[in-house]
């Protein structure tokens, strides 16, 4: 909202320096935005809150300068002088809408329609306002001025005998100022002459009315209408008005017979009007009710953390508006003044104003920024990292360094995609109370049901290689505990030709899971399983020593994705619930013997049950053994495979003979090819 | 663009949540660090943060 210093001025001193007077209302709650310099005024952009309507015009952004600067606010609505011909002759109001809180009208005969002089036009393009006419303009200056929207009516174009307002009736319609010809919900508040609807009421007045060139009687409307009204109606006609966003905020209720007064002695003074005697009025300031309260000064500076004077504070208070009054023992008694009602709506149960919003009054005044700053006092040694945080570090430090980058993912996710992967089963699937849309309506039970999504949004810009993981949690459902997991998917190639470019398969995959689990110490074993969302006989679980299932791997089954993706998903809690054993075997000081061993076998047979095997045969010295190669194709029967095996024998105490070796080695490849060797088609 | 969004809870929280506002005073903050982030990068979009994509993040070290 934009604020001319120049017309500020008009009601309180100014600082010589803008940016400090720029500070002071910043701190006090009223964000400046921009300062413009522009024919010889400073212009400043406020961002006031919605819940300062009364900041909304320049008098009450006075009064803010006036209170924080200490310096006097020169300001009282005037008392226009009168003729002797009465307004109650001249036109009649008839109320009975009750959303139409107080209706104020004065008449103003005789006045000659014209341009403004030059300062108003001045005052309104400061603020941004078009200058129309000189009435026209007086009634947006007085807005512009003291915040309450005022509509001039043309006396003679309303049909008598009496103006009201009602609600609009269906299917009526009015031609507003703008041109536009509307048609009228029942939901708009209506301003009524006797046989049509004048101006849509808070928010903008009807052409037919309006005060043109020819005008010479003016009827000056000043009301308050109801917010939420106003604000249905402005909703419901799609229009937005200087006026209508003050009424929604909350106007002064106050302000209707003093702005009119404002209005009526600029007309005559400006117009050469006659202002007839007297106003129509009806205040009932009995609908607001008691908005008093009481602060307690230490009370205050316990929660403010300083000490503010007795006296600043009852200076701060009489400045505002809030009328203190001195109950002895550091209390004041406080009543919010009309211009402050909407912003202390929410009183307590008996009717008494919440002290924390005075608090809040006194501190912005005070400045927040002369609040010390002081840490927490929390007492104990720093507790440093928590072994979660470390966890998450080292597996960030082991994926970067594999080539992997981090992804966050959200959460949430849509009901479709909540079984995309395999999870754990916790019940009732976690559902958003309050969803912000379709795609987010529930928690998700696998991080990889989110991070797929990311593989997606990867491969449509075109990325030939994608390598992401993410930490994050899973909600299995309202029975089970939230899980930690770490999701693991990658496919496609990366780097350039130069760097050996090829692409990341199940194999890369899984050594890049076993090289976690070296890193934590677990004994890994991949037990082959179907799983939702993988291709079956690429999909196993990874099962830890002790048959706690870390979690699992295998190629994503999506005829979509442009090139195939392998995903994991592990359990962090079982990572890092390794208890790896610190004990070392010394190496033999006598020589080993290696042997090979090639066993032609299914190829449905997984390595981990031949190793499984090897290690359940008891073979003494047998002190290592590995996979050396796998070979299919020719000289192997079809359905089967040939896989060669490394062997080493070697015992701690002597050099094994030939023969020893021979004899075990022999007892073993016996056993394996018993077990697993190839009879022929299955 | 705000960040570092902070201030003291209305006692009337407190009192809702059942926890005495005579004895107790909250402070509340929002660090708005993806906003962070975003500056201290460069990143102009905050949407760019939750895309994901990767010719962004393997510029990024932290």
């Amino acid at each position: 909202m934009r604020f001319s210093c120049d017309w500020l001025s008009q009601y309180v001193e100014l600082p010589e320096d803008v940016e400090e007077l720029a500070r002071r209302l910043t701190a006090a709650g009223h964000n400046v935005e921009g300062i413009e310099r522009r024919d010889g005024d400073t212009l400043l952009e406020v961002e006031i809150t919605t819940n300062r309507t009364d900041c909304m015009n320049h008098l009450g952004l006075a009064r803010e300068l006036a209170v924080l600067y200490d310096r006097p606010l020169h300001w009282h609505y005037p008392q226009p002088e009168e003729a002797e011909e009465e307004t109650r002759a001249a036109a009649r109001i008839e109320l009975d809408e009750p959303h139409c809180l107080e209706y104020v009208a004065r008449v103003v005969r005789g006045v000659r329609v014209g341009p403004s002089p030059e300062w108003l036009v001045r005052r309104l393009e400061a603020v941004g306002v078009r200058p129309i006419n000189n009435v026209v303009d007086i009634t947006n200056f007085v807005l512009w001025e003291t915040g309450q929207p005022i509509h001039a009516f043309d006396l003679a174009k309303l049909r008598g005998p009496a103006i009201s307002v009602r609600h609009a009736l269906p299917g009526e319609t009015l031609v507003t100022l703008d041109g536009e010809n509307r048609e009228l919900d029942p939901e708009v508040l209506l301003i009524v002459d006797a046989e049509r609807p004048v101006a849509l009421a808070g928010i903008m007045g009807g052409l037919e009315t309006e005060v043109t060139g020819e005008t010479s009687d003016v009827l000056i409307e000043s009301a308050h209408f109801d917010r939420t009204t106003v604000r249905r109606g402005a909703r419901a006609l799609g229009l937005h008005t200087d006026a209508s966003h003050r009424f929604e905020r909350g106007a002064d209720p106050s302000a209707c017979l003093p702005a009119a007064n404002r209005v009526a002695q600029l007309l005559a003074e400006i117009a050469g009007g006659r202002v007839l005697q007297g106003a129509l009025t009806n205040p009932r300031p009995e609908l607001f009710g008691n908005f008093t309260g009481t602060l307690d000064r230490a009370r205050l500076n316990a929660f403010a953390g300083v000490d503010i004077p007795a006296a600043d504070l009852r200076r701060t208070f009489l400045g505002l508006g809030f009328q203190p009054q001195d109950l002895g023992g550091d209390r004041l008694r406080l009543t919010v003044p009309p211009w402050r009602y909407y912003d202390f709506w929410q009183r307590r149960p008996d009717g008494e104003v919440y002290e924390a919003d005075f608090f809040e009054e006194a501190m912005r005044i005070f400045g927040f920024e002369n609040v010390p700053s002081a840490l927490p006092p929390l007492a104990g040694p720093d507790p440093g990292s928590s072994s979660g945080h470390l966890l998450r570090e080292r597996l960030r430090e082991h994926l970067a360094a594999a080539g992997f980058t981090e992804a966050i993912t959200f959460s949430f996710t849509d009901r479709g995609s909540l079984d995309r992967f395999a999870a754990p089963d916790g019940g009732r699937p976690v559902e958003l109370a309050n969803p912000l849309s379709e795609q987010y309506v529930v928690m998700r039970r696998s991080v990889l049901s989110t991070l797929i999504e990311s593989v997606r949004y990867n491969q449509r810009r075109g990325a030939e290689g994608v390598r992401l993981f993410e930490i994050g949690h899973v909600f299995p459902g309202v029975e089970a505990a939230e899980i930690e997991t770490l999701a693991l998917a990658a496919g496609g190639v990366s780097g350039t030709p130069w760097d050996r470019r090829s692409s990341f398969d199940l194999f890369d995959l899984k050594g890049v899971v076993e090289s976690l689990a070296e890193i934590f110490g677990l004994d890994l074993e991949s037990r082959p399983a179907h799983l939702v969302g993988l291709i079956a006989g690429t999909s196993s679980e990874l099962v830890v020593a002790g048959g706690e299932t870390l979690g699992y791997l295998g190629q994503v089954d999506d005829p979509q994705l442009t090139f195939p993706i392998v995903v994991a998903e592990l359990a962090t809690s079982v990572l890092a619930g390794a208890e790896r054993s610190i004990a070392v075997r010394p190496p033999s000081r006598f020589p080993g013997v290696a042997a090979d061993l090639t066993l032609t076998h299914g190829v449905e047979v997984p390595w981990a049950e031949i190793a499984g095997a090897i290690r359940g045969a008891g073979i003494p010295d047998l002190r290592e053994f590995g996979l050396k190669d796998r070979y299919r194709g020719e000289g192997v029967p079809e359905g089967a495979v040939n896989t060669t095996i490394h062997f080493l024998y070697n015992a701690e105490d002597r050099s094994l003979t030939q023969e020893q070796v021979n004899e075990r080695h022999l007892a073993l490849t016996e056993e394996l090819r018993r077990r697993f060797g190839w009879k022929g088609g299955a | 663009m705000e960040i570092l969004g902070a201030g003291m809870v209305d006692p009337r929280v407190l009192e809702e949540c059942r926890i005495d506002p005579a004895v107790y005073s909250g402070f509340a903050f929002g660090m708005g660090l993806d906003r962070v982030a975003m500056i201290r990068y460069g990143i102009p979009n905050i949407r760019m943060l939750f895309d994901n994509d990767e010719r962004l993040l393997r510029q990024v070290h932290v």
